[in-house]
């Protein structure tokens, strides 16, 4: 399935049952799930419930019968949640998390809980236990993580779009190296109560979906309806007018090391601003690789305390790259993490004063496309990376900034892999965003993957 | 002077830590898993963090404020 949610809702005011749809979908996803490893649980029969009632009156949500899937640690109420681990494997919630109940009121129906690195706990998305989804376009590369059954139920067409977790760059890593669109909003936008947590503050609960149209809609959807915040667009996008924008871009030493053809992609999204009319403006961004460091200090003290209370008894039954992780959390001093969230709150000054001088900045996604499974350690500009570093240098920032960034495709490399390139907003401007985003959209197109099914059918 | 395994195993035994294997640290000191950086390196970024002075500036809340402008 490549349809929009637009033709998704006009097929069902045609007739369409929503239903049998996704009956059909749950079914393809069931038929490679031993390749795709996409979902964790398929929920064919509460899919069915769902559709069969939805109210058939006139008045119909956007999301009316909408399929969508659920990263695998937003609680589901009488549907196994397992965070993507041994853990919790056999957890039934008794609640839905606050994103799934506003979907179900909005009518959309869930197909399943996707795969993901465990527990949110790194980038690339390897799970030993549930199996890694391989990249839609290569499979013997990494989809990105942590949501990356998330990425790949929506490139193969498994689900119209999904929900996300992104504390460092989990929606929109995956997004870039599997060819969709990957939205983090603005911090509190979307509640996160009722996800696992990873790190409180820098959890963000986002969206996977195919055009940044449809990412829009969902967030109408989902988004908290606070009235002390600057409002949504109830209906289509606004249209940018591009001879008004100011682009902010890197100064060159940032994007040292980065890919070529990412570096060209992201030089050709420039020059169609400026051709456009807008101004391309370089600003200061703080040193990336210190920001990884002070995420880091946040992140693992954080991601232990909520462990604590399973790491006494269930130690044995994480992934080694995950308990080491939550290790290392135990050995960082107090005054570090107080020193880290003090960083975060300078990182906040700073951005909202580049963000006054332009309206938005570019970056790439990623600076590499998708390694290889397996891979740990990548070259970058003539240094060995660790692997989830390397794939998170650009996006970590701004979950500690809390400005909403988005991921869209911008075409694939010369060996045919996706690359990502980065939007980030103004705090809580997630309309104007999206907006800068579906302009860019218009110059690289979406990309499909849905064909590609087949081959993971038959592979 | 680097961080040594007996270090982390004596901060473990004498200070109310959890239980960590000598696995779990020995893959702080040399990580293989691709996941995070080792941890002496990590904490050779944190010195330099630290001689970074921060004047007044507090902690950051939980949710970023809105802008002075609202867009």
């Amino acid at each position: 399935m490549n349809l929009t949610i637009g033709e998704l809702a006009r097929g069902f005011a045609g007739g369409a049952d929503p239903g049998a749809l996704a009956a059909s979908l749950v079914d393809r996803a069931a038929a490679v799930n031993a390749r795709a490893h996409a979902y964790i649980t398929l929920t064919r029969e509460h899919a069915l419930a769902a559709a069969a009632s939805l109210d058939r009156g006139r008045e119909r949500s956007p999301l009316w019968g909408v399929p969508y899937a659920a990263k695998d640690l937003f609680e589901t109420r009488g549907i196994r949640t397992t965070a993507g681990s041994r853990v919790l494997e056999d957890w039934i919630p008794t609640r839905d998390a606050v994103v799934v109940s506003r979907l179900a009121a909005a009518g959309a129906i869930l197909l399943g809980k996707t795969n993901q690195h465990e527990f949110a706990h790194g980038a690339t998305g390897i799970n030993a236990h549930f199996g890694t989804a391989p990249n839609p376009w290569q499979p013997d590369c990494l989809a990105g993580g942590s949501s990356s059954g998330s990425a790949v139920a929506v490139a193969l067409g498994l689900a119209a779009f999904s929900l996300g977790s992104d504390t460092g760059g989990s929606i929109r890593v995956p997004a870039a190296l599997s060819g969709i669109v990957g939205l983090k909003p603005t911090a509190g936008r979307v509640s996160t109560e009722g996800m696992v947590p990873y790190c409180w503050s820098l959890d963000h609960v986002g969206i996977l979906a195919r055009t940044v149209a449809d990412t829009g809609i969902v967030l109408r959807a989902i988004a908290e309806p606070d009235p002390a915040l600057p409002a949504l667009p109830v209906a289509d996008l606004p249209v940018p007018r591009p001879a008004s924008l100011r682009i902010g871009v890197p100064r060159e030493a940032l994007l040292d090391g980065v890919a070529p053809d990412i570096l060209a992609a992201f030089e050709t999204a420039t020059r169609f601003l400026r051709g456009e009319g807008a101004k391309i403006l370089p600003v200061d961004l703080p040193d990336l690789d210190e920001a990884r460091t002070v995420s880091l200090l946040v992140q693992m003290p954080e991601a232990l305390s909520y462990h604590r209370r399973y790491l006494p008894t269930k130690s044995d039954l994480y992934g080694d790259d995950v308990r080491s992780g939550l290790a290392f959390g135990q050995f960082l001093l107090a005054e570090q993490y107080v020193g880290a969230k003090r960083m975060i709150e300078r990182y906040r000054r700073e951005l909202a004063a580049t963000l006054e001088t332009v309206d938005a900045l570019i970056t790439p996604t990623c600076a590499i496309v998708a390694p290889r499974i397996g891979a740990t350690m990548v070259m970058i500009d003539g240094r060995e990376h660790a692997v989830g570093n390397a794939l998170t240098r650009f996006t970590g920032l701004f979950n500690m900034t809390g400005n909403p960034a988005i991921s869209i495709p911008a075409g694939r490399d010369k060996a045919g892999l996706p690359i990502g390139l980065q939007i980030v907003g103004r705090v809580y401007d997630d309309a104007g965003l999206l907006a800068i985003a579906a302009l860019l959209e218009r110059r690289f197109g979406p990309l499909d993957a849905t064909d590609r099914y087949d081959r993971f059918l038959g592979a | 002077m680097p961080v040594s395994k007996r270090t982390l195993e004596s901060i473990a035994a004498e200070l109310p830590t959890l239980a960590w294997s000598d696995a779990d640290l020995a893959e702080l000191l040399t990580p293989g898993a691709g996941v995070i950086t080792g941890f002496q390196e990590f904490v050779e970024k944190t010195r330099a963090l630290a001689t970074i002075d921060l004047g007044d500036v507090p902690l950051a809340d939980l949710l970023p404020r809105p802008p002075r402008r609202l867009p």
